[in-house]
């Protein structure tokens, strides 16, 4: 419609023909099968797994540090009350601000990039696990301990799956934090990916690969957030420990 | 000051002096770490000083302006985008939010769009605006309109049946149903929505500044690490926490003056 009543410079918004054909363009011929001339040398589903598997892998990282830190902190309430300050300290500084310091010790690659995810997102899952925690029924904890169970059992067989439906959220929502921090890191220091395809193609100013390269985005921010709602509809991720909602 | 306030700032205290002191530790004390890429506490400290003691507000100097300049630039692009975001949130909001038709039509691309995070619209805005405020502008509104627009269509979506047919009853019109039903019962869920947007436009502001940008905090930093100058790096990361927490705790002020109604 914009460019069919000649509103807008073609050259600013390419029609939608064109973004379609360049999208073509980019998934099955030239940049997308093999070559990728002009964007690294891969095509869009190479970028996009790229940087699928960034995130992923800067997301298992940042997990297996905030969940098992966030759960000493709600055990034990010193470490809470010790470690609390500086997650606080540390919290407000936005994951991008991060970058150039990721840069400065890690060189550009995916180093950096995975650096500045984990350490912009630790923070929010380590807070969110903590009163995810806690949020467990303590109900269910006293009538686990009178019926004999040991702190270890009431912690890995009612805590645990209690706190699963908060804690799930907390997750979903940290990856989406990732998979917004992917983006700035790979437009910055990186050589592969969606954010350096789309950066590359705003080089050559050419706008259609650019609108193509945030669709992908979006698409693949879309479908990991609609993965994870489908897990949590599992039932041992959002009926907690007795089974029923 | 109640005994468990006592604890608290102690606990406080012995939790950022401990961490201050291994940092100290690690870099000066024992020379553990390069202070190149890791300075001490105390070369932070000084470069905090230094910068923000600047005379030069926004000429000269490394930066082309103080610590307080270059966050004074930036601060003025996020209160101008933050301003379209809200104006453009609440009144698109208001034009989905109270049509069922237009909500159905629209919320499948609207769920895809809001997933696409800010900082890709750079390369955009770039081509569009080329190196100019407009650019920064535009990146930010991309970010910061999403809370504000999600959050008023929510809140008003949530308004309690009951109160809209009492106003029609009372014999109101449609524009009056709008504004003062409407728009007043979703108010604390659009004022969460300007404070949700206000963080991301402070975000989306310095990505932009760090990509494409001569002044403001993010350039700053951005520029402290081409030159290699570690203190000022993590100088400007403060400064920007710092910014942050502000601008929230101001939000939470406000909040709380002005839905007093709701105090439990």
């Amino acid at each position: 419609m914009t460019s069919g009543l000649r509103l807008i410079n073609p050259e600013f918004l390419p029609d939608p023909k064109a973004t379609l054909a360049a999208m073509i363009g980019l998934v099955t011929t030239g940049p997308i099968v093999g070559s990728g001339a002009g964007y690294g040398g891969a095509n869009l589903l190479g970028h996009a797994l790229t940087s699928a598997t960034r995130v992923t892998l800067g997301f298992l990282i940042v997990v297996s540090i905030a969940l098992p830190l966030g759960l000493l902190m709600a055990a034990v309430p010193a470490v809470e009350r010790l470690l609390n300050p500086i997650v606080q300290l540390l919290r407000p500084i936005p994951p991008i601000a991060w970058t150039p310091l990721a840069i400065l010790w890690f060189g550009t690659g995916i180093e950096a990039v995975l650096f500045a995810i984990t350490i912009g997102v630790v923070w929010p899952l380590v807070i969110s696990t903590v009163a995810g925690v806690s949020s467990a029924s303590k109900v269910l904890i006293r009538a686990a301990a009178a019926l004999g169970a040991s702190p270890l059992q009431i912690y890995a067989r009612v805590v645990f799956p209690a706190s699963m439906p908060y804690l799930f959220t907390g997750l979903r929502l940290a990856f989406g934090m990732a998979w917004w921090m992917i983006i700035p890191a790979e437009l910055i220091a990186a050589e592969k990916g969606l954010g350096y395809l789309i950066l590359r193609a705003q080089d050559n100013q050419n706008t259609a690969d650019v609108i193509v390269g945030i669709v992908a985005i979006a698409v693949v921010g879309f479908l990991f957030d609609w993965l994870f709602r489908r897990l949590q509809r599992w039932r041992y991720f959002s009926t907690g420990v007795t089974g029923s909602r | 000051m109640t005994q468990s306030r006592l604890q608290g700032m102690l606990w406080t205290a012995a939790s950022l002096g401990g961490f201050l002191t291994i940092w100290w530790l690690v870099t000066d004390g024992l020379g553990i770490a390069n202070t190149l890429l890791l300075p001490s506490p105390v070369a932070v400290a000084e470069s905090i000083v230094h910068l923000a003691a600047s005379p030069h507000l926004f000429s000269g100097d490394l930066y082309g302006g103080s610590l307080i300049g270059n966050v004074l630039i930036s601060l003025g692009r996020v209160l101008a985008g933050f301003a379209i975001s809200a104006v453009a949130g609440i009144a698109l909001g208001l034009l989905i939010g109270t049509s069922p038709t237009l909500f159905a039509l629209s919320d499948p691309a609207l769920q895809l769009a809001r997933q696409i995070p800010p900082i890709s619209y750079i390369p955009l805005a770039l081509i569009w605006f080329g190196l100019t405020e407009t650019s920064i502008i535009f990146i930010i509104v991309a970010g910061a309109f999403w809370p504000i627009f999600l959050n008023t269509v929510a809140g008003i979506q949530a308004t309690q049946p009951v109160l809209v047919r009492a106003a029609s009853t009372l014999g109101a019109t449609r524009q009056q149903l709008v504004l003062r039903v409407y728009l007043a019962s979703a108010l604390p869920q659009i004022f969460t929505g300007l404070r949700l947007s206000f963080g991301l436009a402070w975000s989306a502001v310095v990505a932009a500044e760090l990509i494409g940008s001569s002044a403001g905090i993010g350039y700053l930093v951005m520029h402290a690490r081409l030159i290699i100058a570690t203190p000022d790096v993590i100088a400007g990361m403060l400064a920007i926490g710092a910014m942050g927490v502000v601008a929230d705790m101001a939000f939470v002020a406000a909040e709380r003056r002005i839905f007093v109604y709701r105090r439990r």
